[in-house]
């Protein structure tokens, strides 16, 4: 029976509309015989309509074959539910080359749909041509896996950058304690060479007067107030002497002084 | 409305039957091995179904629905959270932990649910001897309070919600099955339960 003859003319009469789709649709029955290839089905596959109409639509296409195919597809011929068949999970179900030779990625569902006589239904095949939306989503995964790795990669030198800024604040103000402790043991060491020798004059004084007879009492006193400070000083200028390291203390409100017990070794 | 063990029982069943026609096909299909189960049933109003919704998922919601007419009529669809939807079709397509779920991908789980969910549709068509007419099945990916909304969330709707179990190798994932229906659509598949005991 040829396409122009009465049973596929009139079927192809009532799906013409689907010649207008930019969906690649054909509809055939339990047995795989062809009743309806659209043309946009023709256009990808290079099949004119009169070529396949009437034939067994398996005989042409092996994945129609497949026994996973035909279990997934055996309840649209009872009027069951829609099956999809994603690109991810199978291969084209019509394979077609697109112009440029690569193959065409398709997404396809079979729908039930009844068929002329009471009762009986026929599987109306949708293909969309899935191609660029695949390409598409293939390079946008590399730029957003790129971009992750940017974003990774951007964190982890944000990371070593306040890591070396803490560094350099670290030695900066190691050099300043270095350089503060230089400075106090340069005016420690003055401090105690310059007020040694008055101190040293002072102490060997009290010392003489101490030795001579007739001192009043109320002299005597004031003596040994004189020589209880001077030594006093002396214990000062030895701890300034022993000045290693830089220790402060509070002082008043806002201000620090050295604290020669806690500096001197 | 009352239903009893033994309907919730037989309801049970038919829904294990049909996911378990659903994990057969799956298995055919794909390198990794999958166990389908329905450990519990339960029917529940719209309203309390929200809250069931939002204790399953603060995030967004992945579902396809398949909507059915005939003497029942109503709506079938396979939930997830959003992640565990990606993580599944992670794991069938093989390319490793990316939780975006792009049109590809919405194809894939669109096809997951579809075979899940014509198991369950063919095993109630089936043995209760019904006979439905099926839109083309949907991807739907929204939160909480929008999906009860596009639902439109009718005083007699009730939800047939059946917690569903995929085991595929080493990830265990939990999704539902929830079919939307009337009440009188409940009762007249009770009723056609009921014809079958």
């Amino acid at each position: 029976m040829t396409l122009s003859s009465g049973k596929y003319n009139y079927t192809h009469q009532c799906y013409k509309l689907l010649d207008y789709v930019p969906i690649g649709i054909c509809i055939f029955d339990e047995t795989f015989e062809l009743i309806f290839w659209n043309k946009c089905l023709s256009h990808w596959t290079g099949i004119a309509p009169d070529r396949i109409v009437g034939k067994k639509l398996n005989a042409f296409f092996a994945p129609l074959n497949t026994p996973s195919f035909k279990a997934r597809i055996e309840h649209i011929f009872k009027g069951g539910p829609p099956s999809i068949f994603s690109s991810h999970l199978h291969g084209a179900m019509i394979p077609c080359k697109l112009s440029d030779g690569t193959k065409m990625v398709q997404q396809t569902m079979i729908s039930s749909i009844p068929g002329q006589n009471a009762g009986t239904f026929h599987a109306l095949m949708s293909i969309k041509n899935v191609t660029e939306l695949t390409q598409k989503a293939a390079e946008y995964r590399i730029l957003k896996n790129q971009a992750v790795e940017e974003v990774k990669l951007r964190k982890k030198i944000e990371a070593d950058l306040r890591e070396s800024g803490k560094k350099i604040l670290d030695h900066q103000q190691k050099i300043i304690d270095q350089e503060k402790l230089k400075v106090l043991l340069e005016m420690a060491g003055a401090t105690a060479h310059e007020m040694n020798q008055p101190l040293m004059t002072l102490l060997g004084t009290i010392e003489l007067i101490n030795m001579t007879d007739d001192i009043p009492d109320n002299i005597s006193s004031y003596l040994r107030q004189v020589e209880k400070s001077g030594r006093k000083l002396a214990e000062i200028v030895d701890k300034i002497q022993k000045i290693r390291q830089y220790q402060t203390k509070k002082y008043l409100k806002d201000i620090s002084i050295i604290d020669f017990n806690e500096s001197s070794v | 409305m009352h239903i009893s063990k033994d309907q919730l029982e037989a309801i049970k069943e038919l829904f294990n039957i049909g996911v378990g026609k659903g994990a057969a096909v799956l298995n055919t299909m794909l390198s990794s091995h999958i166990t389908l189960k329905v450990p519990f049933i339960k029917v529940i109003s719209s309203f309390d179904f929200r809250d069931e919704l939002k204790s399953f998922t603060q995030g967004s919601i992945s579902a396809v629905e398949l909507d059915f007419e005939g003497r029942i009529s109503g709506a079938a669809q396979l939930l997830f959270p959003k992640e565990t939807a990606s993580s599944l079709v992670a794991v069938l397509v093989g390319e490793g932990e990316d939780m975006d779920i792009d049109a590809l991908r919405a194809g894939t789980f669109c096809e997951v649910g579809n075979i899940v969910l014509n198991g369950v549709m063919g095993s109630i068509s089936n043995m209760l001897e019904l006979d439905f007419d099926y839109s083309v099945p949907e991807y739907i990916e929204t939160n909480c309070e929008n999906f009860m909304k596009n639902r439109g969330g009718r005083i007699d709707s009730h939800v047939l919600l059946a917690k569903t179990r995929f085991c595929i190798d080493e990830l265990h994932i939990e999704g539902d099955i929830a079919l939307f229906m009337e009440i009188s659509a409940i009762h007249k598949l009770i009723e056609a339960i009921e014809s079958q005991l």
